[in-house]
């Protein structure tokens, strides 16, 4: 019996990545889909290892130092004088470069470890440090246009998600009626482009209610 | 559409998997009263489908899925008043979870070692890093079908484990 779905779709759900309409249609799917659902545990097996123990499988690789682009192969040895003339080109363009460019927007940030960047860190704008009560809204910076935001909230664990294009949510009364005076939270942005690749994400920015909810 | 007693028997042999993988997706592969929640859930529906409550007007299997939703979101709720400090949800299947789970476990990656370059190379990246298709085909400098292509062939390999 054959999975009708698209292995992509599989993966995507494995990974996170359906928006919330999407994940739905798909578990009500997978309910009413045997071979589907074969498939979706038997993948999930197969992910569940590699998730568990990748730096173990992949310890002895140096996948994550490879660059991005293939360049293309390395001309073979040329005299000193045409050296000297290559190198006098590349300092005219990085002085180019460096005067031109537009002003970075944030650091680079990794996934896992220290070996996948991955692009541009969003700017969290509020709330941060110690708030008197418990925040109505979360805000951070823009970035480019059809941007879909995943904004989750955490304590010991995620306690809040929502997916948004704006770049400011509100947060749910039920949720705030749940946060404690006195303790620490910490929440985070991560951007989607509109294939729903992964393109930006913050680090969990703490921040702690200092008064009555 | 009242429901017999004889098909309970057949319903849960049948629906008990997907929904303990529905609520392990949910709650986290850690929680260790995912059990009782997949339980309730088959009560509730053979209790649903002896009542007349199921009208039909769904499938059978979207029907479960709302009654299991609702169920988790439940659990969820009744969680959050009374633990402070839970763990964190893992989203994928344990692999120490149980000892048949171990055993497998210790296979896959077995299997997942002795793949050619090619094949760990884009499970590495895509399911690892995470890479998307089209960065991982940037990085190894292939086609994004390549890299569904070596995704599927890898798979197939890997799951001919799982399902024997």
């Amino acid at each position: 019996m054959r999975s009708c779905c698209n292995s992509a779709r599989i993966d995507e759900y494995l990974l996170d990545r359906l928006s919330p309409e999407d994940k739905t249609a798909f578990e009500e799917h997978y309910f009413n889909c045997q071979a589907c659902f074969q498939e979706l545990k038997a993948r999930a097996e197969v992910v569940g290892v590699i998730k568990s123990r990748g730096r173990e499988l992949f310890q002895d690789r140096d996948l994550a130092g490879r660059p991005v682009v293939a360049r293309p192969k390395k001309p073979a040895l040329k005299p000193v004088a045409l050296w000297t003339a290559a190198a006098g080109i590349v300092a005219v363009v990085a002085v180019v470069f460096l005067v031109t460019r537009p002003p970075r927007t944030g650091p680079v940030f990794t996934l896992s470890g220290d070996d996948t960047v991955r692009g541009q860190a969003i700017g969290l704008t509020a709330p941060r440090g110690d708030v008197a009560a418990p925040p109505a809204y979360l805000e951070w910076s823009p970035l480019a246009e059809g941007t879909e935001y995943v904004v989750s909230l955490f304590d010991e664990q995620r306690l809040w998600s929502e997916t948004t294009r704006e770049c400011r949510v509100r947060l749910p009364e039920e949720i705030r009626r749940q946060m404690a005076p006195g303790r620490t939270y910490a929440w985070q942005v991560k951007a989607f482009s509109a294939q729903g690749a992964l393109t930006a994400m913050s680090s969990r920015l703490p921040f702690r209610i200092t008064g009555p909810n | 559409m009242a429901h017999k007693n004889t098909d309970d028997d057949e319903l849960v042999a049948q629906y008990r998997q997907v929904i303990g993988f529905r609520v392990r997706k949910a709650l986290g592969w850690n929680v260790t009263e995912w059990e009782d929640v997949v339980n309730e859930v088959l009560t509730q529906v053979l209790q649903k489908l002896r009542s007349g409550e199921f009208r039909g007007e769904s499938s059978l299997g979207t029907f479960i899925y709302t009654v299991t939703s609702r169920r988790i979101v439940d659990f969820i709720r009744q969680k959050s008043r009374v633990l402070k400090h839970r763990p964190e949800p893992t989203p994928l299947p344990d692999p120490q979870a149980s000892v048949e789970h171990k055993e497998m476990a210790e296979q896959l990656a077995g299997l997942i070692q002795n793949l050619k370059p090619k094949y760990r190379d884009v499970l590495e990246l895509f399911y690892f890093r995470e890479l998307s298709r089209e960065e991982v085909a940037r990085r190894l400098d292939i086609t994004p079908a390549k890299v569904s292509e070596r995704l599927h062939y890898a798979l197939k390999l890997l799951k001919k484990k799982i399902i024997k």
